[in-house]
């Protein structure tokens, strides 16, 4: 399956110009599946770093507006997306000038493999 | 200054005096469980009942308030513990890290569980292909068409909406036929 996915992963990679990794790791930043280019930040695949967005999206989820779904981050050079899909969480991090709304539009194209995959995590202890 | 000693005078001596009677009752109500305890009557029960199911319904008044206090307790629990979660303090998360081995060990489940998963659905047929990254900018950066060849086409586009607007139906027979019915 890993493989299948990861090709997949990669032809959604190509499909979006700017974008530069889409990664599926667990709450704590740790991958089940990830489709990395050579241009992806290697501060922002550590898992310290994905997983600062479990937290942030449980006190996002207090502000009165429902769950939270998507934290959107820019930076100078760098935009990170990340898709509350718990115990799932999908990080896509592009160039500044990415198109966002097409990274958002990859959602739905991700989400029916992703049964399997929080299924697996809520199996392991 | 006199009258308000003298109240309060008379008001410790009813203090007193209460809690002497009450004691008294006390006593009294005592005394008598104590010596109906060991002894057979009509009032004596003929099965043994636990205390505590025993006095349970007899108290109506006072019932509202001891037998709660657990329900009470757990409930200020449970909001206190609602009203924790639900407050924002960025500040008291502090740093999360995985240790390294805990990493590596999970790491390694999740690399066996994924590869004995089951093959994912397969993605939905488009009817429009996509074209990779470097054949699109490839083909985007060819010359355009020359001209002679945009002029053919357009006076062919041009000659075919003449044709298919000068299509007419001409009818030559009616339109409503009688069947041969008998």
């Amino acid at each position: 399956m890993v493989d299948d996915l990861r090709k997949y992963l990669n032809h959604l990679l190509e499909k979006v110009n700017g974008l530069h990794c889409i990664l599926i790791t667990d709450r704590d930043g740790v991958p089940l599946v990830r489709s990395v280019t050579e241009r992806a930040p290697q501060l922002a695949l550590r898992p310290n770093f994905i997983s600062t967005f479990g937290m942030a999206t449980d006190q996002a989820s207090k502000l009165g507006l429902g769950r939270n779904k998507t934290i959107i981050s820019m930076y100078s050079s760098y935009q990170v997306i990340q898709m509350n899909k718990l115990p799932l969480v999908i990080t896509f991090i592009g160039s500044d000038n990415c198109n966002t709304g097409h990274i958002l539009s990859l959602e739905s194209q991700i989400e029916p493999f992703l049964k399997d995959l929080a299924a697996i995590v809520a199996e392991t202890p | 200054m006199q009258s308000d000693e003298e109240d309060s005078a008379l008001h410790s001596c009813f203090d007193s005096l209460k809690s002497a009677v009450m004691g008294c009752c006390y006593s009294i109500c005592h005394k008598e469980n104590d010596t109906q305890e060991n002894i057979v009557n009509e009032r004596t029960h003929l099965l043994e009942v636990p205390e505590q199911t025993q006095e349970t319904p007899v108290p109506v008044a006072s019932a509202s308030t001891p037998p709660r206090k657990p329900d009470e307790q757990s409930a200020l629990n449970r909001i206190l513990h609602e009203t924790a979660t639900n407050v924002i303090d960025v500040g008291a998360l502090g740093p999360y890290a995985l240790e390294p081995g805990a990493y590596s060990e999970r790491v390694r489940a999740y690399t066996a569980r994924v590869a004995l998963a089951p093959q994912p659905p397969p993605p939905a047929p488009r009817l429009l292909a996509d074209v990779p990254h470097a054949e699109r900018t490839g083909l985007l950066a060819r010359p355009g068409l020359p001209n002679g060849d945009r002029d053919l086409i357009t006076n062919a586009v041009k000659k075919a909406a003449a044709a298919i607007s000068e299509l007419r139906v001409e009818h030559h027979e009616d339109l409503v036929v009688p069947f041969r019915v008998p």
